[in-house]
């Protein structure tokens, strides 16, 4: 499947991880990008719907540190991956 | 035991689930054990006698899924797939246990008998979780038995909830999905041709099919069958539009669903909040900037280690050495066999003065902080810095790891995802100063010209990964993956543990690289006993003195050096015909820097360039070598001509 497949399979709806609030509840609506990243997402306890929290983002462009709600698992995400991931919650205008 | 081999007991499990730790409390101190995904990276095979019957077990490395993404999972994989397990044991954080579940799910699938050890019970209390195991068990149809592998808790219990088990003989049985699903299943399963190779079961291969990455099983699946992947693809097809989401995500959200279903169904909210303490360090270890300044710290207990106990004790461990040296020398006269048993004292000193003083102390440091869960937060810290140079916060572990000894480093590369990150990884290993180089540049440098020249020393060697990371990077045009990295909860390291993962790396050591080591001195050993080395200094004295300026006694210290690299200073002092404290009478001050800077980025040691040529193969070793020779030549001449 080729990443735009992907994308269009996903109903793009809501806004990328990295723009969302810090420790706001949040929920996955989809996962833009190719096979790989989707994967390796899933593998972790990442899927659609799951309830996501942004904890805190390191400095310079770092990457940003996710917990996912759902299962209690924490994951960083580089920026790159963070921007793949489209959620929809907390303060829409933030 | 009535069969012509011992049944294999598999211990399988997520990435800190505490799996290494349960093995090793079952089988004794040879699995490695790791806070930090992905760290035990080849599998470990133990025989035990448990009740008067032997086992064979079988520690394999953490794999997220059956669907492996890097090396150490391939490794994972091919075990269950191909050893036939006689049970396999799978390891679960009940702290996460839903996430957990997802892969014990899939293991249900293979069919094999399998017990379910609940880990970390007490971690999931400190969460406000109670897991009723009894309940779980029931629900999944397998045995399942709380354990806290680090205390040893529940141990006997699982072993014989195993033994048991394996008695029996019966496997476990697969827990269905949503209807259209298995529809789907069903059909693939029974269009199977009779000799299709199958494995686990035919359900388990059904499923493979449609979720496995496309590309690698599709390219042989329709080369031998083209009507089962026309099939194939057809259900893929049929699944994604009835769902929206691409084949494997259906199948992996059918899990999802059910590890929710039961991990909510077996476990009790018993309060509503989350263990603090761990909560309240975590926010101070990544930090923003207190985080830094921690991350520093770590760094300079590398400098103190080295500094405080590792010069003192290589000094106590070299002094006998030298002496019997020296006595041989005199008893011995100067034939072949004086020059084949100093090079072989020298070989054997030159382990010694590097595995006790410096790679015990520097290894278990780095069990403690990977035990802690600590590498996996300097990750975090690190990604930014490490995507200025084309990598990502993964590669960070293996960094510090071989600032103790390049050799286990690159084994530790495994871990990382994509081939090219490894490989790139691998390339800039060699360039980070190994406890032998440091104390080259501690005992030239530092002690002759003062502290803060070495600090400096190290600062641009630091600049140096990073700058030939840039640049190597412009040749790896593939995209780094990104990362994705589990932060696993803080963990109180246990001795037992630690004690054991350094004992596995230095053991490591002694197999592979001492050898080596041993090898390379007796080579240069008879060099000088044949007179080579006057032949190499002459020849070499163009590149030594001319390019370098320095005495052309010190061709082959300089050349074939990597012999022995952790005895460069003894084979200079040897070279010049002086002790240490009366170097500057031979040597200038610049002569000095020079010298350090090449011994510190020529070729590291012959150890470091076997494990690269085994682990990335030869192209890239080749590579290696070339690169550390260049890098040496220019940077020491160009610090001839600043100085």
């Amino acid at each position: 499947m080729s990443k735009d497949d992907a994308s269009t399979v996903e109903r793009s709806a809501g806004r990328r991880l990295t723009e969302a609030p810090l420790n706001t509840p949040l929920r996955i609506v989809g996962i833009l990008g190719g096979e790989s990243v989707r994967r390796r997402l899933l593998a972790l306890g990442f899927h659609r719907n799951d309830l996501i929290q942004l904890e805190s983002q390191a400095i310079l462009s770092g990457p940003l540190l996710v917990r996912n709600l759902t299962c209690d698992i924490r994951v960083a995400l580089g920026r790159g991956v963070a921007q793949k991931v489209l959620v929809e919650g907390g303060d829409e205008r933030a | 035991m009535n069969g012509p081999r011992p049944p294999v007991v598999i211990f399988v499990g997520q990435p800190n689930s505490g799996k290494s730790t349960l093995f090793n409390a079952i089988a004794g101190p040879k699995a490695q054990t790791s806070n930090f995904p992905g760290t035990s990276v080849a599998h470990t095979h133990s025989e035990v006698t448990v009740e008067g019957r032997l086992l064979t077990v079988i520690d394999l490395p953490g794999t997220y899924s059956l669907c492996p993404a890097d090396a150490a999972e391939k490794v994972a994989l091919s075990h269950i797939f191909s050893e036939k397990p006689d049970l396999i044991v799978n390891v679960v954080d009940a702290s996460a246990l839903n996430r957990h579940l997802e892969l014990t799910l899939e293991l249900l699938e293979l069919g094999a008998p399998m017990v379910v050890a609940l880990n970390m019970i007490d971690l999931a209390e400190r969460k406000g979780v109670d897991v009723d195991s009894a309940k779980l068990a029931a629900l999944l149809g397998v045995p399942v038995v709380a354990t806290i592998a680090a205390h040893g808790r529940g141990v006997m219990e699982l072993l014989e909830a195993a033994l048991a088990t394996m008695d029996r003989e019966a496997g476990a049985r697969t827990l269905s999905w949503s209807e259209p699903v298995e529809d789907k299943v069903r059909r693939l399963e029974e269009a199977l041709p009779a000799d299709f190779p199958i494995v686990g079961n035919r359900r388990f291969t059904a499923i493979k099919l449609i979720e496995m990455a496309s590309p690698a099983c599709g390219e042989v699946l329709g080369e031998v069958e083209p009507d089962l992947l026309r099939l194939v693809e057809a259900l893929r097809a049929e699944l994604e539009s009835a769902r929206g989401a691409p084949a494997y995500e259906v199948i992996a959200a059918e899990r999802h669903h059910l590890a929710m279903k039961l991990s909510e169904e077996a476990s009790r909210v018993t309060r509503g909040q989350r263990l603090t303490w761990d909560t309240k360090v975590d926010a101070v270890l990544m930090h923003p900037v207190l985080g830094y300044f921690i991350l520093a710290a770590v760094f300079v207990a590398f400098f103190v280690i080295i500094f405080r106990i590792g010069s003192p004790l290589e000094t106590l461990v070299l002094k006998p050495l030298e002496a019997l040296r020296g006595s041989l020398a005199g008893r011995m006269g100067v034939g072949l066999l004086h020059s084949l048993v100093e090079g072989l004292i020298q070989g054997i000193g030159g382990g010694l003065a590097i595995v006790f003083p410096y790679l015990i102390p520097l290894l278990f440091l780095t069990a403690i902080l990977e035990d802690l869960g600590y590498l996996a937060r300097a990750g975090f810290l690190l990604d930014a810095f490490m995507h200025r140079i084309g990598l990502h916060g993964k590669s960070v572990s293996p960094f510090i790891l071989g600032f103790g000894c390049n050799v286990p480093a690159i084994v530790s590369t495994r871990m990382l995802e994509s081939h090219r990150d490894r490989v790139l990884t691998s390339l800039l290993i060699p360039f980070i100063p190994c406890s032998a180089r440091t104390t080259i540049i501690l005992a030239l440098v530092a002690f002759y010209l003062g502290p803060f020249w070495a600090l400096g020393f190290y600062a641009f060697n630091i600049f140096l990964v990073a700058f030939l990371g840039w640049v190597l990077s412009l040749f790896f045009k593939e995209p780094s993956p990104g990362l994705i990295l589990e932060i696993p909860s803080l963990r109180m390291p246990t001795l037992r543990n630690v004690a054991r993962k350094t004992w596995l790396h230095i053991a490591f050591f002694i197999r592979f690289a001492w050898p080596l080591l041993i090898g390379g001195s007796v080579v240069l050993s008879l060099l000088t006993h044949f007179g080579a080395d006057r032949l190499i200094n002459a020849a070499l004295a163009p590149l030594v003195e001319r390019l370098l300026g320095l005495p052309h006694e010190l061709g082959v210290t300089l050349v074939f050096g990597f012999l022995r690299k952790e005895l460069s200073l003894i084979m200079m002092l040897q070279a010049l015909g002086v002790d240490y404290q009366s170097v500057m009478t031979a040597i200038s001050r610049e002569q000095l820097v020079v010298f350090t800077v090449f011994v510190s980025f020529f070729i590291p040691c012959l150890s470091t360039c076997a494990i690269l040529w085994r682990e990335i193969g030869r192209k890239y070793a080749v590579l290696s070598v070339g690169l550390s020779v260049t890098v040496a030549i220019v940077l020491s001449w160009l610090v001839r001509l600043v100085l």
